[in-house]
């Protein structure tokens, strides 16, 4: 079970109208096979970048400062153009938010199954029969328990639902038999039953094609609900990455308390709910110290010092001077 | 917010290159327009061109046909009068004329494009269809045939062009209504009381300039062209009132050879059609930052 | 009509065409498929408390908010303020006041245009009051929500997400309704921030002894924030009763998937349920979560389940016909 990723202090930043702002600041982490890594940040927090980056699907406005991002044993960010380009289909597949924006709205869904059996098959270069790319088509959508398989195959995107779309997403990620999946808040616009038969599928099969995926969402029970390890984002930042159990039952960072302590868990008369302050996270902060430090309910000296460094903590690692005064 | 705009506008040159444009252009009208109706109210026409370099009437057939000089920078037509000067004179027609028409057509394509938005259903079907009705006609001869039924006066040409001009209005101001319509404050003003008619000014009316004020700028210029063109036809102002229009035509029978008479005036319509343009489009991209 | 009672829904129904009908449809008349959004709902809501309509996209409960309020019309049954027949907005002004919404998506709530204090004064432009008035008023109600004042002159679009959701709050509070529909009043704003709007909807609840109908999907706001819930499924009730005894004891079969499929911090991957999400067009016969219900029989797939009275709360489910005549312990 070797590293199939390999992410090493990724910085990321945008040009626009306004100025540059980076998004995302010399993030690493590394992903094995058949691991979910859960990536938890608000919104502002780098999340997406690191999705794009990592798929090489960045706007032209973005600016890649530093890093690599190593995917089986290849610098992605060495790559041209057209190396990427052969390189698709091979291992890393996208799963949006939308599923509106990955599925060709001119294409019946079976068709589009197809196709990604054929590219499969091109880089297996194993033979491609139509007859039988259609029929694992349909097995494929059986396998994401779709109702009817042959009949949707035949559908169009428009026709489906947003919870069967997400499952036609899954069926085609079995049928290109990627190595790493990168979805983006894939269940935020479904329903919670849609989203709890999605969550059940995706874990299903990392653990039975022992894929690997990273899994980017802004709500931590999600979160909590696929993931192996969970890395914290804020403000570009990893402020605490670790296994998703210890994590979530032992957080250290004082972000990671909020976020947790932000779900209620109790009803009005046993009091009220912990707040944390609601200031950006812009605010107040010259990128010279702790990002979260404006809101932190822990600030005192240390923190606006120096940006602090991730360290070891047990079983993690955490960005924050009140477990160690060690600065980038 | 206004400065904020102007400095926006100064800072990419084709918008900067617009803004003076326009801005010389009705300035100078403004200017101009005021002195020859303070000549008409009070009797002495010739305050009109106090500022001229040359009186746009006299005429002077010793010096009928001159090339562009340093004394007549345009050149003179055929009847000896300074190009020049008569271009100046002309210039306040066109811009009061582009300036009523496109507020007229703003205020008729938002009468019939926002309830149209807003209502749906019947009253978009009958408001939309009408719209289609006059869309269907080529603007040019729809204002010609306005204006040949009416009679040939500034007057009918203002009605004819409005009426040409309204139809797109209503069609860019029904689609912000629809754009407006499934928002939240929509139905939060009707749950404070608020009549549609009241909605509709207080919600609707702000959304839709915003984006149509872009277009309408442009359109600045492109009514100054079809009033233009409308004068070449004969349909605009008659001689010897100078216009922009009817001195390219009338220096038709003189091109190639004497061509500064009908060059330069087209040349002046062009830069103002483009100007307009140019102003336009940094507005957009203004507003479109905005958002 | 208890003493306490604020608003009450009998009977209501609320149906929708579906699809457009061109002249051809119309000269062939061409049936008209209707979808049946709310589907014979009838609930009281007593003064001061908090009723939270718990369900997924299609369960009806985003239009029965906007029935409550007067923003449709219900095709059949009927709606009591106070006893008081509620009509729709473009009928009656006078109502206008006593019922108030906030809306999911604070950035479509404001007009991007408009400055706060325009914003938040429009529910006064049925009052008859001076600018000073409105200004007075207006300033109150930000402080209410714990904003500064001076925030009244900015324009609205250049707030952030939470400032937003508040003056949303400050609106819907400044003509002193009686009722306010809350429809899904956290979930587009940034988790941080959810906690701190809940808390201030609790306040103003205990300060001014507003009616709450919540909207959401969300188990765990419900918990936190209503005194009891109606779960809703297909334009149904399914289940309706004390939070506590609801959340933590579901009777309903829809319910226990609902709450089973929701995922929790520290829990492992839900339990899915089965089937497809139903569709509105053409539902079931019977039971309209026969299809996807693990105790379904026969009976159920006959005639929808009528919602039965039971100690602690009420289900519309055939496991349970029986339990409401007889009473059984070991039960509730």
């Amino acid at each position: 079970m070797g590293e199939l990723l390999i992410v090493r202090e990724l910085s990321v930043g945008y040009r626009s109208s306004d100025g540059y702002s980076r998004v995302l600041r010399r993030v690493s982490f590394s992903l094995s096979e058949g691991e979910v890594l859960g990536v938890v940040g608000e919104s502002g927090s780098g999340k997406t970048t690191l999705a794009l980056a990592v798929a090489r699907l960045l706007p032209p406005y973005a600016r890649v400062e530093g890093g690599s991002i190593v995917f089986n044993g290849v610098d992605l960010l060495s790559l041209s153009e057209r190396e990427v380009d052969e390189l698709r289909g091979t291992g890393i597949f996208m799963v949006f938010q939308d599923p509106f924006m990955s599925l060709n709205p001119l294409m019946k869904v079976g068709s589009q199954l197809v196709e990604a059996i054929r590219v499969r098959c091109r880089r297996q270069k194993t033979a491609f029969r139509r007859e039988d790319a259609e029929r694992e088509a349909v097995e494929h959508l059986r396998r994401v328990r779709i109702t009817d398989p042959e009949d949707v195959a035949k559908r169009f995107p428009h026709q489906l639902s947003g919870g069967q779309n997400q499952r036609v997403m899954i069926a085609m990620a079995l049928a290109e038999r990627p190595r790493l999946i990168i979805a983006d808040e894939p269940t935020t616009a479904l329903d919670v039953t849609t989203q709890a038969q999605v969550l059940s599928l995706f874990r299903e099969i990392v653990d039975q094609e022992g894929m690997a995926m990273i899994f980017i969402t802004h709500d931590l029970a999600v979160a909590s609900s696929i993931s192996h390890r969970i890395a914290v984002l804020y403000a570009g930042y990893i402020e605490e990455i670790g296994p998703a159990k210890s994590v979530l039952q032992d957080p250290k960072h004082p972000y990671t308390v909020s976020l947790i302590k932000s779900v209620p868990a109790k009803s009005k008369d046993e009091g009220k709910l912990e707040v944390y302050s609601e200031r950006n996270p812009k605010d107040g902060w010259s990128g010279e110290f702790c990002a979260y430090a404006p809101r932190c309910a822990y600030v005192h000296n240390a923190c606006v010092r120096g940006v602090p460094a991730l360290i070891q903590l047990e079983d993690r690692l955490v960005r924050c001077v009140n477990y160690g005064e060690r600065y980038e | 917010m206004f400065g904020r705009a102007v400095r926006f506008l100064v800072s990419r040159p084709a918008s900067l290159l617009g803004l003076i444009i326009v801005c010389v252009f009705y300035g100078w009208s403004l200017v101009e327009g005021l002195l020859q109706f303070a000549g008409i109210l009070l009797g002495d026409r010739a305050l009109g061109w106090v500022l001229l370099p040359y009186d746009p009437f006299k005429t002077n057939f010793s010096k009928a046909l001159l090339p562009p000089s340093p004394r007549h920078l345009m050149g003179t037509d055929d009847l000896g009068r300074d190009i020049f000067s008569r271009v100046l004179y002309a210039a306040p027609v066109d811009a009061a004329i582009s300036v009523i028409v496109v507020l007229g057509g703003l205020f008729v394509g938002n009468l019939v494009g926002l309830p149209a938005g807003y209502f749906g259903r019947g009253v978009d079907e009958v408001n939309m269809r009408l719209t289609d009705l006059f869309l269907a006609f080529p603007a040019l001869i729809l204002a010609l045939v306005i204006e040949a039924t009416l009679g040939r006066q500034v007057v009918y040409a203002i009605i004819a062009l409005i009426v040409v001009w309204w139809p797109s209005y209503a069609r860019l101001s029904r689609a912000e209504a629809l754009k407006v319509k499934p928002r939240k404050y929509v139905d939060a003003a009707l749950l404070s009381g608020l009549s549609d008619f009241q909605i509709i000014r207080k919600h609707f009316i702000r959304a839709s300039l915003n984006t149509l004020v872009s277009y309408a700028t442009i359109d600045l210029g492109n009514v100054v062209l079809v009033y233009s063109i409308l004068s070449f036809l004969g349909l605009g102002a008659q001689p010897p009132a100078p216009e922009w229009g009817t001195m390219v035509a009338s220096g038709l029978e003189y091109f190639p050879q004497w061509w500064w008479y009908s060059i330069f005036p087209g040349l002046v319509i062009t830069v103002v059609v483009v100007g307009s343009a140019l102003l336009g489009d940094g507005l957009r991209d203004l507003l479109a930052g905005e958002r | 009509m208890s003493i306490n009672e604020c608003l009450r829904v009998e009977g209501v129904v609320k149906r929708f065409p579906v699809g457009s009908r061109g002249l051809f449809d119309r000269i062939m008349r061409r049936k008209r498929k209707w979808l049946t959004a709310v589907d014979d709902v009838s609930f009281s809501v007593g003064r001061g408390e908090t009723l939270a309509l718990l369900g997924e996209s299609g369960s009806g409960k985003t239009t029965l908010g906007r029935l409550i309020v007067g923003l449709d019309k219900p095709d059949a049954g009927r709606i009591l303020l106070e006893g008081s027949e509620v009509k729709s907005v473009r009928e009656s002004r006078e109502q206008r006041g006593k019922l108030q919404m906030v809306f999911q998506d604070p950035s479509s709530s404001l007009d991007p245009y408009l400055s706060v204090e325009d914003c938040v004064a429009e529910p006064l432009s049925v009052e008859d009051l001076s600018r000073d008035e409105i200004h007075v008023r207006v300033e109150e109600s930000l402080r209410l929500v714990g904003l500064d004042p001076s925030l009244s002159r900015r324009r609205s679009g250049e707030l952030s997400g939470g400032q937003k959701q508040r003056v949303a709050i400050a609106r819907a509070i400044i003509s002193e309704p009686k009722v306010i529909v809350l429809d899904e009043p956290t979930t587009s704003i940034d988790v941080t921030l959810q906690a701190q709007i809940l808390n201030l909807l609790v306040d103003l609840q205990r300060l001014k002894g507003y009616t709450y109908v919540l909207i959401t999907h969300d188990p765990s706001v419900a918990r936190f924030l209503s005194d009891r819930v109606a779960v809703m499924y297909l334009g149904k009730i399914l289940e309706i009763g004390p939070t506590r005894q609801v959340l933590s004891s579901p009777r309903h079969p829809y319910t226990q998937a609902l709450l089973a499929s929701t995922p929790t911090i520290g829990g492992g991957p839900p339990k899915p349920v089965a089937g497809e999400p139903p569709s509105l067009i053409n539902p079931p016969q019977g039971c309209r979560y026969e299809p996807r219900c693990p105790y379904a029989f026969d009976v159920c797939r006959e005639k929808h389940p009528p919602l039965v009275h039971l100690q602690g709360g009420d289900v519309a489910c055939y496991l349970f016909a029986e339990k409401a005549e007889t009473l059984r312990g070991g039960g509730h």
